[in-house]
């Protein structure tokens, strides 16, 4: 299948006809209305926090709603940042996400050259074996987890997210594919100069490999980044909490002011969204390559 | 290659044929150290637990007092277990319509924006649909905690205005499961219509002009051409969203609790319940291998019955 990612700008009606009949003007109105709709109904719920944010107080059940309220402060914010230690969030965040992106970049990297080029007895057993546990849901595993982390010592402590997701399966099958499709005489080449596997993966495979070390970094810390279900369970202090879980204890512990509630997404999601903005590119053509190899 | 290496590499072949197995010695302890951590970390955080998850199954054990060896007891309790069986109809209440509007939403959208959209537009598009798929569950289950207010939230004061309807989005029975299907829809509708674009984008106009030539409508190309050169995308996502939908937990957590009631307590949430409120590991560890099971033979029956209905081009 041809895997183009941006096709030429006509239009592909043409095939099925005339171009500017009336039906066809018509049935293109409808859709573009269609479309907006559904932009509109992505865009406005954010649209709609970031108004609430700036409210303060009781004016955020001002009826009827105003989108752009009458008197914007930064009140909520200030608001939250004293009885939240928000900076904290982000530091224990990057922390923890840098740490898992950087682990896992590094071992991925090394175990898919493994089983991409090297020869061992059992590889393909291993391997097939390594991925099958992509099947096991976390929830499984997650009980046994919380149990060797407690032993550890280590609950409410970010080591206990960072150790068990240095490495993965995914990461680490999605680079093997990528080294497979490395040409073999390069690795030739600098073997009969006498590199050995470790230079071999340092200076061929890795340099070579940057669009796909790229996009596996950038899922990799969104995914992290975003991760509720473990950070609920291992961290307990609110000064140790991650972006996820801190936003939902605000929730909890602050329902009734919604806009200070309101601050705190904005506050969680704002980063995200200028990130996403230089990133976004990089993030859609991987998906594109990942998901047309099925 | 320059001709110098030529016999540099047969010689180099020989050898390898000479031995069996790796090329150099070296290869198979480079080899260990370079897989050491994955499969380090794969026996202590992966295997192990697997295991260990599935011994607990006959323990009873609340982490305090010593673990408690009851057999099948604890699958016993299961079966008469109707709060087990709620979770179980609540989770395919969940996941039956998530994962039908996001694969149709992201199709029809799809195959909209690629078709009758021109290139500019469509890349505004694409930013702006795809933008909630990255936030957090969190963060969009706390706006639309906010938008999904009986009270005082946007949604039913335009509602109100419009039709004069109030829907209790949050709090009443029918709709809680409902709500939470259209916020996890409407944060990630955006990844399904990426892929479906990327899928579309790789079938050849030659099908579509042969077509129109033979006279078919868009309709009828639609259903005969694309559809069927998209089943291994579909093929595809229905896995993915069906694993997805199984898992559910972020959006009941924050924004129903499972309730009201037990209207949104899904299989994940009744797990967590169980083992880290009522910390009941071992009766927890159960209900995470019927969760196991559930997804592995849902997944397995796809591949099984995917010959009949994707084709790969």
């Amino acid at each position: 299948m041809a895997t183009t990612i941006e096709r030429p700008s006509r239009p592909r009606t043409w095939r099925t006809g005339l171009m500017f009949s009336p039906g066809r003007l018509v049935s293109r109105v409808v859709i573009y209305i269609v479309v907006v709709l559904f932009l509109l109904f992505m865009v406005l719920p954010f649209l709609w926090m970031l108004s609430t944010s700036l409210k303060q107080g009781i004016d955020v059940f001002s009826v009827p709603p105003q989108w752009i309220p009458s008197n914007p402060t930064l009140n909520s914010f200030q608001q939250l940042l004293s009885l939240v230690p928000f900076g904290n969030f982000y530091v224990n965040s990057v922390k923890v996400t840098a740490s898992i992106t950087v682990g896992q970049l590094i071992f991925c990297s090394s175990a898919a050259y493994a089983f991409a080029r090297l020869r061992f007895p059992g590889r393909n057993l291993l391997f097939g074996a390594y991925l099958s546990s992509l099947l096991v849901p976390g929830q499984v595993t997650i009980i046994p987890l919380y149990i060797i982390i407690k032993d550890l010592g280590l609950l409410d402590n970010h080591a206990s997210l960072i150790l068990p997701s240095l490495t993965s399966a995914f990461g680490t099958f999605l680079l093997r594919q990528f080294f497979l499709n490395i040409p073999f005489e390069l690795e030739e080449a600098a073997r009969v100069d006498g590199a050995g596997p470790f230079r071999i993966l340092s200076t061929i495979y890795v340099p070579l490999s940057g669009a796909a070390l790229a996009t596996l970094g950038i899922f990799t810390f969104n995914f992290f980044w975003n991760e509720f279900f473990r950070p609920l369970i291992f961290l307990n202090t609110l000064g140790n909490m991650t972006i996820p879980v801190a936003l939902a204890f605000i929730n909890g512990q602050y329902g009734q002011n919604q806009a200070m509630v309101m601050a705190g997404v904005v506050l969680a999601v704002g980063p995200v969204l200028v990130l996403y903005l230089f990133t976004q590119r990089y993030m859609v053509q991987g998906i594109t390559l990942t998901g047309l190899k099925g | 290659m320059s001709t110098e290496t030529a016999p540099r590499l047969a010689a180099v072949a020989a050898r390898r044929r000479a031995r069996t197995g790796a090329l150099f010695r070296s290869d198979r302890v480079a080899a260990y150290i370079m897989l050491a951590p994955t499969i380090i970390s794969f026996l202590i955080f992966l295997a192990g637990p697997i295991v260990a998850g599935l011994g607990l199954t006959f323990f009873q054990w609340d982490a305090l007092s010593p673990a408690k060896f009851v057999g099948l007891q604890n699958y016993q309790t299961l079966i008469h277990d109707s709060l087990a069986w709620t979770t179980l109809w609540n989770t395919v209440s969940y996941v039956v319509p998530d994962v039908t509007l996001k694969i149709i939403l992201g199709l029809v959208l799809a195959t909209l924006v690629n078709t009758f959209v021109i290139a500019p537009l469509r890349y505004v598009v694409r930013v702006t649909v795809f933008f909630p798929v990255i936030i957090s569950a969190v963060a969009a289950a706390t706006i639309w905690n906010w938008l999904m207010n009986s009270d005082v939230g946007l949604i039913n004061y335009y509602l109100q205005q419009l039709t004069g309807l109030q829907i209790s989005w949050l709090n009443s029975s029918d709709w809680a499961m409902r709500s939470l299907v259209i916020v996890d829809v409407w944060r990630n509708v955006g990844f399904y219509f990426v892929v479906f674009t990327a899928g579309l984008q790789g079938i050849s106009d030659q099908y579509y002009e042969a077509a129109k030539i033979d006279g078919a409508n868009g309709v009828q190309q639609f259903f005969r051409i694309t559809l069927p050169l998209l089943s291994s995308t579909t093929f595809f996502l229905l896995i993915i969203a069906l694993i997805d939908g199984f898992q559910f937990f972020d959006l009941s957590y924050v924004m129903t609790q499972a309730g009201p009631g037990d209207a949104t307590r899904t299989l994940v949430y009744y797990i967590y319940d169980q083992s880290f409120h009522f910390f009941r590991f071992g009766y927890g560890s159960t209900l995470a291998m019927v969760l196991f099971v559930i997804i592995g033979l849902i997944t397995l029956i796809q591949v099984r019955f995917s010959n009949r209905w994707v084709f790969y081009a």
